[in-house]
């Protein structure tokens, strides 16, 4: 773990993890991307609503029984609701968490810039090849960013939208967000409440 | 999520924007050969019909599909526990079945559990089954146009049924739409059920597993029905029990009725005192030439009264073959005493026997005599699948004779050609019997019926349940 300082208001940052890209000062919202050994600042946003979640920023614990600590998050809305993707240290590689509506999921595997057809002609039901993986998607929906807060593995400023899959592959759950800039895939599976141990 | 209690929005006409109602089309169907009337939604401004393909006829006719929205087992709110984990009844949805005209609704109750999934109770037909997701290891809905691929196993997408929302109720995790389609796929795999529901904006799918109502009225503490379902389970396997009473003795009428089939005493003598009075006598009916023949057996003893006897006739092809001809006959079984008191002393005189037939023949039942009548044929000709020879050459009835006695049986012998008197044989038996077997089969069954269908359909409940 090694500190350096906002760039904004000077108040001091705990880095947790080596594959952190942003950080959001808790003190005063500003979001600072790690550029060249130090922070550019990106924006200064709002915090979060404080909506309930299993984790806050440093929780601890297990997920199926493997040590974690929650880095931070990024929060998305979409109509009727939001989720929240939570970056986490799973023993010692980077994983993502999302909970939806009171519902878990782990994602441990991450595809980067992967070539996948065009968004607005995929239908749920339909087949789409990510790299050489054959996936079924279930679900196509759009939401915005909400914001962030923490230590974050990618960055999409807040406001902007967000395209995501929902799909199925080799009985893996497979997320993919479209954003203006790239196309990520994660690859996980769900999990229930008692897999998760928060420490006090 | 859902907002809570959804209101139904009233729809406009997609082309003129005018009201729409309730109205009904009759066409005549080829198959049922008959007029079927169909329920419609239809424009009051410009006449446009809306049927069950379309949202707008579930947003019309959505409370003839939701009156009976309060008679299920789950209730919103509800909290209750399975196998240890915690369950809260969220929301409802109600699903109508697109190609029913008629009420085909089920019940898909969303609920949240403790450990953070969201769980599917479903009411259908009286039956309850739970669905979790599913993350199949394979499946491709695409790459066949006739069929799913589902973890190596083929499901026929002819097998699809849509259901079509009507009722929207609690909180859910997405946003649906009265009339709003799903298509669905129901099937089993290795014993599992799954379910496959597709939608214009998702799949979803779900495996299932049957519950029993007594198990959720007992983890989700539903007290106000124990009382009544108690008394219905016990009620149905009362009917359940005298059912089975009831079809063991159905079966052993029949087994009895069986036997008695096989189980007949020939009586004796019958065709020990024969006298064939006239053979071959030429006649001549409708421009027809035949001949007849006349033969009296008897007296023989029938030693027992009010019981049921089989006589039986046949050619004796021994005698003479029936050879692409035809024989007929009729016959009276009479009692010694009232031969005697008709014939006197003429009993041999097959003139009087004749008229004594003609007359008894002639009288109103009782005729306190048998008299029975048939042909015997042997056929052959050719049709459009070639050469065909059929005969019929033996024929038996049954009858319950009244009084045991000495009884005479006098037959008529008519045929195409001359034959022997001597080539029809008679044989009279005592028969065990089982009509009655039957009748008491029958009302067994009947009964067992009834009380199988009791067994599954007596209930006390405000709703259907299929718990045995």
């Amino acid at each position: 773990m090694s500190s350096m300082n906002c760039a904004s208001c000077g108040a001091s940052l705990e880095i947790k993890n080596r594959f952190s890209k942003v950080f959001v000062c808790e003190y005063c919202g500003t979001h600072l991307r790690v550029k060249d050994g130090g922070f550019d600042i990106t924006g200064k946003f709002p915090k979060l609503a404080d909506f309930p979640s299993i984790f806050t920023v440093g929780s601890a614990g297990t997920i199926l029984g493997k040590p974690f600590t929650a880095l931070g998050r990024m929060r998305y809305k979409y109509q009727g609701g939001h989720y929240d993707e939570w970056f986490i240290d799973l023993d010692g590689e980077k994983a993502w968490f999302t909970e939806d509506e009171g519902t878990f999921t782990l994602y441990t595997d991450l595809y980067e810039a992967v070539d996948i057809p065009d968004i607005n002609c995929i239908k749920p039901g339909q087949n789409i090849m990510v790299g050489d993986k054959k996936v079924m998607v279930k679900e196509k929906g759009m939401a915005v960013v909400d914001g962030g807060e923490g230590e974050l593995f990618f960055y999409v400023e807040p406001g902007s939208e967000v395209v995501y899959l929902d799909a199925v592959a080799e009985g893996k759950k497979v997320s993919v967000e479209y954003t203006e800039s790239e196309v990520e895939m994660f690859a996980g599976r769900p999990l229930l409440k008692r897999d998760i141990v928060v420490n006090s | 999520m859902g907002t809570g209690k959804e209101e139904l929005v009233s729809l406009k006409c997609s082309s003129c924007g005018g009201g729409l109602v309730k109205s009904s089309r009759t066409y005549y169907d080829k198959e049922e050969e008959e007029d079927v009337t169909v329920p419609l939604a239809k424009c009051v401004q410009c006449g446009k019909d809306y049927d069950q393909h379309t949202s707008e006829f579930y947003h019309v006719f959505a409370d003839d599909l939701t009156y009976d929205k309060d008679s299920t087992l789950f209730k919103l709110g509800l909290k209750g526990s399975i196998n240890n984990v915690e369950y809260e009844i969220i929301g409802r949805l109600r699903y109508q079945e697109e190609e029913e005209y008629e009420k085909c609704t089920w019940d898909e109750w969303v609920a949240i559990s403790a450990d953070g999934v969201f769980h599917y109770f479903v009411e259908e037909d009286g039956e309850i089954w739970s669905y979790e997701e599913y993350i199949p290891e394979a499946i491709d809905m695409e790459s066949d146009s006739s069929a799913i691929l589902f973890e190596g196993k083929r499901i026929s997408k002819s097998s699809a049924y849509t259901g079509r929302i009507v009722l929207i109720e609690g909180e859910l995790p997405w946003k649906p739409e009265i009339g709003e389609p799903s298509t669905c796929y129901d099937f089993k795999k290795d014993g599992i059920h799954f379910t496959i529901e597709q939608s214009e904006d998702e799949v979803s799918i779900t495996k299932g597993e049957k519950l029993n109502h007594g198990q959720i009225l007992s983890a989700f503490s539903i007290d106000t029905y124990k009382e009544k379902y108690d008394s219905t389970i016990k009620k149905r396997t009362s009917y359940g029990k005298k059912s089975l009473v009831y079809a063991a003795g159905a079966c052993f009428s029949l087994m009895a009725a069986f036997f008695s089939c096989f189980s007949t005493t020939e009586i004796k003598g019958v065709m020990g005192q024969k006298k064939v009075l006239t053979t071959n006598v030429p006649f001549e009916e409708n421009g027809t030439k035949a001949y007849q023949s006349q033969v009296l057996w008897g007296p023989f003893d029938i030693p027992e009264g009010n019981k049921l006897y089989d006589v039986s006739f046949a050619v004796d092809e021994k005698v003479q073959k029936l050879n692409l001809e035809w024989q007929s006959f009729r016959f009276m079984l009479i009692s010694e005493k009232r031969l005697l008191d008709l014939a006197g002393d003429k009993v041999n005189d097959p003139v009087v026997l004749n008229d004594i037939f003609e007359e008894i023949d002639a009288m109103p039942e009782p005729l306190e005599s048998y008299i029975i009548t048939a042909d015997f044929w042997d056929e052959e000709g050719r049709d459009s699948d070639g050469y065909w020879h059929e005969s019929d050459k033996s024929y038996g009835s049954d009858f319950v004779l009244d009084e045991a006695g000495k009884y005479y049986a006098y037959m008529e012998i008519f045929s195409e050609n001359p034959r022997s008197p001597d080539s029809v044989t008679i044989a009279i038996s005592r028969v065990r019997g089982y009509r009655y077997y039957i009748v008491v089969f029958a009302i067994f069954i009947i009964l067992y019926l009834i009380n199988k269908s009791k067994s599954k359909s007596y209930n006390e409940l405000p709703f259907e349940m299929a718990d045995k």
